[in-house]
């Protein structure tokens, strides 16, 4: 079995079972068979994985391939099935009730979750804008499917058109990529810019970075930032999530998210060696933009939907921000938190990653928690919907209270370590002083102030949402019709949520030793400015001189 | 036994234990709860006082004293220490370049005492009890769920005073937010969603820039030791970061420049918990509309957090900064106490006026701590605890009239010395207390550290003794205006009340025979006055236990302070050899500016 095959195998089996979805959903089959058949699946696909593992990365497999598995992969492999069994859960109850097509509908969310998995081994261009599409194509269907009222049109054709235009936007930069290097493959691309821009041997001419991997990076950014919802490519979501139903709001809210931030992590490892400095700075003032935009305006919504939309907005910033902290971290490999293998806390990306992990849990928890309080044409519309949910309710308004609170990171909850390993990350930046001493990044800085200030701001509107729910009178008691399994898995969010946030230490273990290579990091070769030469004869804090040419 | 060093560990997590129990006690026996959460706090306390059995008192540092004698004391302060791992699962440590290095992140679950800590957890153990008390019958209102809160409170408050690691302390810092903006919001006035959720969002707002402060000290010790994992511990980093300054010019001038921003960072999550004055505003609203047992925790324990950061953090962290911005926040604290004493002499609602005081007395605890000296330190930790007792002994008192008229309202009351005795005893012992008369508490707080302050700067130390004056009269007359003269008791109909009363809103009156204090009220108030009375009468067995812990904080502030001013000044940067010098006997030791 080739090592290829090996790792598609899992990818190979969810098609598959989504394709066998597809088509059985024309046949008279029972509807209430489907979501447990989908849940049977992913746990297949887990086992699947879990044995794909053990042969491929016993074996090492080389470079050269259009997929490769690394530990961090298979670790995000392994949260996207968890995730998706979530979502599959959660819709089980109304599935099983609605008229509709189920069939259709779970073959579409396994293709979605199959996409995504692809995303997190993806080597190649080409496999990754396909991996991408795999997630983008089921979307657009899923929006349209049963929904005919007019504001759920609008919201499906507005997606269908804007994540053609990313998806475009994508392409375009990839072609420039492309152009400047003569491949698709991520190692061949990676090796190609390292001897331009970064070689081993430091008597080398570094040329100036080339304006065609400038386009490149512009549009990569710009294209995954759609994916993510960052400012100013956010404008669907809003309109989106309030167009569609409470659990298509919450596929949307993590799915993309999650495909857009690791595709986003791989690229930066592999295809922008020697553009860092134009990818930091694009990086970060999307950051600061997202989440002061997004936090800003969740300030005002009433819809319940709308304002987790903005703030799903907000909190695609404080990933940013780990990105950027990333783009830095590969410029300066001596240097930041991942030096030197690691000074205990994971570097900017990694951090992106735990950031949207966290988010992720507590966006699958409360997006279930809405699909349980309401149910197609009778959803949670408005806050006030909410009013008194703790008193009818007590224990659906204590886990939606903790889902909210671990957003707006408050510790110990998991949304606190996730910031805290962001802006632990913004403040590691450093640079060198005109008199051979160092200081603290002063755009990163700023950065991690806008970023804690924009926390408190969320703080304003999570708590508002939670004093809604626990402080006022019900006035409408808000009758869950959504069915039990949305329940359940909000339950089990919970549980997850409260267990990341009282155990966090397997998560930054994992995250903080997956090596760099998993990351395809530029290799801690130092690549010394004259500046950075000088100051470490005078300061060896600067560079350390045992991190000298590694590989 | 068990080790005494379980005890600080086992004092957080018996809270946590007895919040379960409590949530688990059946809805329908609101007094199986109410027990449950007395037995908990009150083994608590056992376990705080356990803890101050145990506490070995270490000799002060002779006068000609040098660093390594510092660390050795710091050393020897720091007691009952006990970590587990929690960011690392698995605390492996593997050779690298030659170097053992720990490869995993070293947050950890560190708790330990000094001689800080000691009395603002035993502090927080001690009020706990009348807290419970005088809940017993005015949370007729699903009490299990309002006690599991207080004892989360409850495990936070001792938490971050017994956290030895930056991060553990801010995650109970932030954590205390959580349990009081329920109790505040749920059980509170009339205004206390409003109140709940300002209290929550000014202080969250503060914080925020506090942890960016704290992370950041962390990260800068890394870059000036060159060391090859980032540390979290307090003291390690206490004494790595002085260890580091005095070593390189360079590091020396690095600290220099970062501290201002390090300071300010510190400075707004801490100012907004004292308050100090422009941050007050957050405060009244809060006290007022919060509970009884939630305005005595609020003001008895969780605004020291706000000083108890300032002595843990800001002075011997940042000794420079803080020395640079002695006028700045001298000159808040001395507006606080004024504003704030004559903010409470315009108060005609008993609860706003013992609010305004806090804003008052915390200046003093500033003042104390800003004096930079033994004296100073001492005063302002001791005039922690004093307000601990004494305004929460206030807020006790005035829960227990407010439950029997259902007003605050000054102008309603009168002569009640008459038909309340004991009660008016107990008024009369917290309120001498809480304007320094002497043979209290709160004269021998306020007087060490205006000694302090005088010692340092005549100016503020002559400006907030007007405060005390203030003091004096805002306090005397509000006894005098309630419980003396003819008696006169507001009529009992609701509708009068210009306060309108949260059991009205909840439709529950609740009524409480017009007698003098019961058992009850007189054990929640008794624990409250047998300390005033003692660290009234000896005040050493407390100072004793507090200074060698504040000692190697004022020398470091002494010389570093100085250092660094020096250098930011004269920009030749040459260290002042300043370590050999024997380090000068603290109470004349002035500031020169």
């Amino acid at each position: 079995m080739s090592e290829t095959f090996s790792i598609l195998l899992p990818h190979v089996v969810l098609a598959l079972a989504g394709a066998l979805f597809l088509l059985a959903g024309t046949f008279a089959i029972p509807r209430r068979w489907f979501g447990p058949a989908a849940l049977a699946v992913l746990a297949l696909t887990a086992v699947m994985l879990r044995l794909s593992v053990s042969h491929t990365l016993a074996a090492g497999i080389d470079s050269g391939f259009s997929v490769r598995s690394s530990a961090l992969a298979v670790g995000f492999q392994y949260c996207c099935l968890a995730v998706g069994a979530l979502f599959v859960l959660q819709s089980i109850s109304q599935q099983s009730r609605e008229e509709g097509p189920t069939g259709e509908f779970y073959g579409l969310l396994l293709l979605m979750i199959d996409g995504l998995l692809l995303v997190g081994v993806a080597n190649d261009l080409i496999t990754l804008f396909l991996s991408l599409e795999l997630i983008s194509i089921p979307t657009y269907v899923l929006l349209y499917l049963g929904r005919r009222d007019p504001k759920s049109q609008e919201a499906a054709v507005k997606y269908f058109l804007l994540s053609i235009f990313s998806a475009a936007m994508l392409l375009y930069g990839m072609a420039f990529v492309f152009g400047l290097t003569g491949s698709t493959q991520f190692d061949s691309i990676r090796r190609v810019l390292i001897e331009t821009y970064a070689p081993i041997n430091p008597e080398a001419v570094v040329p100036a970075p080339s304006a065609l991997g400038l386009v490149a990076i512009a549009f990569l950014l710009a294209g995954l930032s759609f994916k993510l919802a960052a400012v100013p490519f956010h404008f669907y979501a809003p309109d989106v999530y309030e167009g569609t139903s409470a659990f298509n709001a919450g596929l949307l809210a993590v799915i993309p998210k999650a495909a857009g931030l690791f595709a986003l992590v791989r690229l930066i490892g592999q295809v922008t060696v020697g553009f860092e400095a134009t990818g930091q700075q694009l990086a970060l003032i999307l950051a600061a933009v997202t989440m002061t935009g997004g936090n800003c305006l969740a300030l005002l919504q009433t819809n319940v939907r709308r304002m987790l939309a903005y703030s799903s907005v907000a909190h695609a910033g404080y990933m940013l921000v780990g990105i950027a902290v990333g783009f830095w971290e590969q410029s300066h490999p001596s240097q930041g938190l991942t030096a030197h293998g690691g000074l205990g806390l994971p570097g900017g990306l990694q951090s992106s990653l735990l950031y949207l992990l966290t988010y992720s849990i507590a966006s699958v928890g409360l997006f279930a928690c809405l699909v349980h309080l309401g149910r197609p044409g009778r959803q949670v519309e408005h806050l006030e919907d909410l009013t008194g949910l703790a008193k009818t309710n007590p224990i659906l308004g204590t886990v939606m209270a903790l889902f909210l609170f671990s957003m707006a990171g408050i510790p110990p909850l998991p949304g606190f370590w996730g910031k805290f390993s962001v802006f632990a990350g913004a403040l590691s930046v450093r640079q060198l002083t005109l008199d051979g001493g160092f200081q603290l990044h002063p755009a990163f800085a700023i950065l991690a102030v806008v970023g804690v200030l924009n926390a408190a701001i969320g703080g304003v509107y999570y708590l508002r949402l939670i004093a809604l729910m626990f402080l006022h009178e019900p006035l409408g008691a808000p009758r869950p019709t959504g069915g039990r399994s949305a329940y359940y898995a909000a339950l089990v969010s919970a549980a997850a949520v409260v267990l990341m946030g009282i155990f966090p230490g397997a998560l930054f273990h994992f995250l903080q030793n997956s090596p760099r290579e998993n990351l395809g990091l530029r290799p801690a070769t130092a690549q010394m400015t004259p500046a950075a030469v000088d100051s470490a004869a005078v300061n060896p804090v600067a560079v350390n001189p045992v991190e000298q040419p590694a590989n | 036994m068990f080790s005494s060093e379980l005890l600080p560990c086992l004092m957080v997590a018996l809270p946590l234990v007895g919040a379960g129990l409590v949530l688990l006690s059946p809805p329908k026996s609101p007094d199986q709860a109410r027990w449950t959460a007395l037995t908990n706090v009150l083994l608590t306390f056992v376990l705080a006082l356990l803890l101050v059995a145990r506490y070995q008192v270490p000799e002060l540092l002779p006068p000609n004293a040098d660093e390594v004698d510092r660390r050795e004391l710091v050393k020897q302060t720091l007691q009952m220490g006990r970590s587990f791992p929690w960011l690392s699962p698995r605390a492996a440590s593997e050779p690298v370049a030659g170097a053992q290095r720990q490869v995993d992140t070293p947050v950890q679950l560190a708790f330990a005492v000094d001689g800080i800590s000691l009395w603002l957890i035993v502090l927080a153990a001690l009020l706990m009890i009348p807290a419970v008390l005088v809940s017993w019958n005015a949370i007729d209102e699903r009490p299990g769920r309002f006690y599991a809160l207080m004892l989360l409170l409850e495990a936070g408050m001792i938490g971050v005073f017994a956290a030895q690691d930056i991060i553990l302390f801010y995650i109970f810092f932030e954590f205390t937010l959580i349990p009081l903006f329920f109790m505040i919001g749920i059980w509170g006035g009339s205004d206390r969603r409003w109140a709940a959720r300002k209290f929550f969002i000014y202080t969250l707002a503060g914080s925020v820039l506090t942890f960016l402060g704290l992370l950041f000290i962390v990260l800068s010790e890394q870059w000036m030791s060159n060391s090859p994992a980032l540390t979290f511990s307090i003291p390690e980093l206490t004494a790595s970061i002085q260890q580091q300054i005095a070593a390189s010019p360079q590091n020396a001038a690095y600290w220099g420049r970062v501290s201002p921003w390090i300071f300010a960072a510190l400075f707004a999550g801490f100012a907004i918990k004292v308050p100090l004055f422009p941050f007050h505003t957050w405060l009244p609203l809060a006290h007022v509309e919060a509970p009884t047992a939630g305005s005595v925790l609020l003001a008895g324990v969780l605004l020291k957090i706000g000083s108890y950061g300032f002595l843990r953090f800001a002075l011997p962290l940042v000794p420079g900064a803080s020395v640079a911005h002695f006028h700045l926040v001298a000159i808040l604290a001395v507006i606080g106490i004024i504003y704030g004493a004559l903010l409470a002499l315009a108060q005609e609602d008993i609860k706003k006026l013992v609010a305004y005081s806090s804003v008052s007395h915390m200046g003093f605890c500033v003042l104390g701590l800003f004096a930079f000296n033994t004296v100073g330190l001492t005063g302002g930790l001791l005039q922690m605890i004093n307000h601990g007792l004494s305004t929460g002994a206030l807020f006790a008192l005035v829960g227990m009239l407010y439950e029997r008229y259902h007003t605050r309202d000054i102008a309603s009351y009168g002569g009640l010395a008459r038909k309340y005795p004991r009660m008016a005893f107990c008024l009369l012992v917290v309120a001498f207390s809480s304007i320094g008369l002497p043979g209290l508490n709160g004269f021998t707080g306020e007087v060490t550290s205006l000694m302090g302050m005088f010692a340092t700067n005549r100016l503020y130390g002559t400006l907030s003794l007007a405060g005390i004056i203030l003091g004096a009269w805002y306090t005397l007359s509000l006894v005098r205006r309630t419980f003396f003269g003819r008696l006169r008791e507001p009529v009992q109909s609701h509708q009068h009340s210009p306060v309108v009363s949260h059991h009205q809103a909840h439709g529950q009156p609740a009524e409480t025979p017009l007698t003098d204090l019961n058992l009850r009220e007189m054990c929640a108030l008794g624990v409250l006055i047998v300390p005033i009375f003692w660290i009234g009468l000896y005040p050493k067995f407390f100072t004793r236990r507090m200074q060698p812990s504040l000692q190697p904080i004022v020398a470091v502030l002494q010389e570093q302070g100085a250092v660094m001013l020096s250098q930011k000044n004269a920009l030749p940067v040459e260290r002042p050899v300043q370590a050999s010098q024997p380090a000068p006997s603290p109470a004349n030791s002035t500031i020169s500016r």
